[in-house]
């Protein structure tokens, strides 16, 4: 806990050690995703602005289009472990060294960042019920909230591994970079992240039940909007949990078989 | 301490010719060579003895410490460090080392140093006295007290070296591996170093392994070394007695009344006939015999092998 502790709070003076980076990213992504999502829908909600599109109203689409792209920032927290690159330039040398889990160290950092955008994402929503006021269905619950926050820690872990596994790829190539960009454009898609599931064609429903990503941006997007019921919102963290022990034996094996091949170049 | 028993370690590398046609090609089908880096070398380290690994560049000096310190493994070979083979990377052997990358960052560059040192009293889980205590030594006997505040990367190179060193020893290893500590630092700086790690040792007696391109490190840190050449060991042996047994030459130097300064290369057994002959040939101001530079004869050593 003390290890924890002291990693956040590396990290976090890490974050806040650019201010100007700080700002310009806190003030950027929440008037730029407002600004995008407003303008989108409104154009195809045209005249009619009383209609039902994918079962939301379109203050509810502004609403979840908004909190979508935000979702997906904070569950990715770090974006990229720079995994790839401290196998690429040495710089896991230090974590060999340093009497600690270089997983564990990273994931810290992860949740750091996911909890520093997740205070810029309910900053966001502030402003967005103070200046253009939520929706008339949206329906505020305490309980509805908690779940949003441990959904984000579930998925901002699950997320972790999934790029863990797409830079440690570096053990056996020198350039990985693509793999993580596939990643993250397959997440954006498939999680709701671009546009809300309920959107996408019929067959596909199913098969978001079994994959991973729903439980990434649309499940929790849905019951901070007090959108979905807690029996499915449930269910999609089961799979995410599920998803998660299969990808960390997986990651386990390949840090192992990868480790064999480091050369700890750099030094 | 340390343990190495027939120690060998193969890279694959892979190969590409020039040009673009063979960056075509290689990104379909590569030619893989296997290269000794170490070739089944054997040696021990005590507590206490500071080593100098001496090679020229991919000798495997660099190989054995990451080897030693379980960054990487080993092809063959026994190896046992402090009682713990080092590529298990055990938490229990993981703090009682540490290793220093004169080349390589080892801190986070974006925070200053104390900030750093915090997160390094977690990780080794330092006591709040003996942290203090230790610190205060470290950063007075380097004298770098007033840099702590300061973001890592507006630190000098010296700066930078000296605060990566108190972070390698904050935790006060039994091992430390020392990996060119003062390349890149002005003739200060690197005078310094020395001085600090001669004190460290003095203090808290941990078993060293240097390697370094300077000859001044070595001669002034170590009273041991181990020359490495193409990944065999040629040398090992205390650094004095690398005169006596390869420097089978003195020099004579002879000032002359003129001001003009005579150097000549003599075999040891004929000094005192070469002598008596240059007296009577030149009028000799002042006369001196002298060793051959140790820099010089294990460059011979690392150029010719054993048998120079």
């Amino acid at each position: 806990m003390k290890l924890f502790k002291a990693v956040f709070q590396m990290e976090m003076r890490n974050i806040l050690a650019y201010r100007f980076s700080f700002w310009v990213n806190f003030f950027g992504t929440t008037f730029g995703q407002l600004g995008l999502s407003y303008f989108l829908w409104s154009s195809i909600f045209g005249g009619n602005k009383n209609a039902i599109i994918g079962g939301m109203s379109f203050q509810m689409m502004i609403l979840y289009s908004f909190l979508a792209p935000m979702t997906l920032k904070t569950i990715q927290g770090l974006q990229l472990l720079n995994i790839n690159q401290d196998i690429f330039d040495g710089g896991l040398n230090k974590y060999i060294i340093y009497p600690l889990s270089y997983f564990q160290f990273k994931w810290i950092q992860q949740i750091t960042h996911t909890l520093s955008h997740l205070f810029q994402l309910f900053s966001g929503l502030a402003f967005f019920a103070i200046f253009i006021g939520m929706p008339t269905e949206y329906k505020f619950h305490s309980l509805n909230i908690f779940c949003f926050v441990i959904n984000l820690v579930i998925a901002s872990t699950l997320f972790f591994a999934m790029e863990a596994i797409m830079e440690m790829t570096a053990f056996w190539a020198d350039n990985v970079w693509s793999l993580s960009v596939l990643l993250r454009f397959i997440i954006m898609l498939l999680s709701g992240a671009w546009l809300s599931l309920s959107l996408f064609p019929e067959w596909s429903q199913g098969l978001f039940y079994y994959l991973p990503f729903k439980g990434m941006v649309y499940s929790p997007v849905k019951i901070l909007m007090g959108n979905m019921d807690y029996g499915e919102w449930a269910q999609s963290q089961i799979m995410m949990l599920v998803w998660l022990c299969l990808i960390s034996l997986v990651t386990r094996k390949v840090w192992l078989a990868g480790n064999l091949r480091y050369t700890g170049v750099g030094i | 301490m340390i343990h190495v028993k027939n120690l060998s370690k193969t890279f694959t590398v892979n190969e590409k010719e020039p040009g673009l046609k063979a960056s075509l090609k290689s990104l379909f089908k590569r030619k893989m060579v296997t290269k000794y880096a170490l070739n089944n070398i054997s040696f021990n380290v005590r507590e206490g003895e500071i080593v100098g690994l001496i090679g020229a560049n991919g000798a495997g000096k660099t190989t054995l410490s990451k080897i030693l310190s379980g960054i990487i493994h080993s092809s063959s070979g026994e190896i046992s460090v402090l009682g713990s083979d080092p590529w298990k990377r055990e938490i229990s052997f993981r703090k009682k080392m540490s290793l220093i990358m004169g080349q390589k960052a080892s801190l986070w560059w974006d925070l200053p140093a104390l900030d750093c040192y915090l997160l390094l009293k977690e990780i080794y889980q330092i006591e709040d006295a003996d942290y203090h205590t230790r610190l205060n030594f470290l950063a007075e006997t380097l004298g770098i007290k007033d840099q702590l505040k300061v973001q890592i990367r507006r630190l000098s190179l010296g700066e930078r070296m000296k605060v990566e060193l108190i972070a390698a020893l904050l935790h006060n290893p039994q091992v430390v591996f020392l990996d060119e500590p003062t390349i890149g630092l002005d003739l200060t700086a690197q005078k310094a170093v020395r001085q600090f790690l001669l004190d460290y040792r003095q203090k808290y007696n941990p078993c060293m392994i240097l390697t370094s391109h300077y000859m001044e490190d070595i001669e002034t840190l170590c009273e041991r070394i181990i020359i490495l050449k193409e990944g065999s060991i040629v040398y090992d042996g205390p650094l004095k007695d690398i005169i006596s047994k390869y420097a089978n030459e003195k020099q004579i130097i002879l000032t002359l009344v003129n001001g003009e300064i005579l150097k000549e290369r003599v075999a040891r057994d004929g000094i005192s006939e070469r002598i008596t002959s240059l007296l009577k040939l030149h009028d000799v101001l002042d006369l001196s015999v002298t060793e051959i530079e140790i820099s010089e004869i294990i460059e011979k050593l690392l150029r010719k092998g054993v048998d120079a």
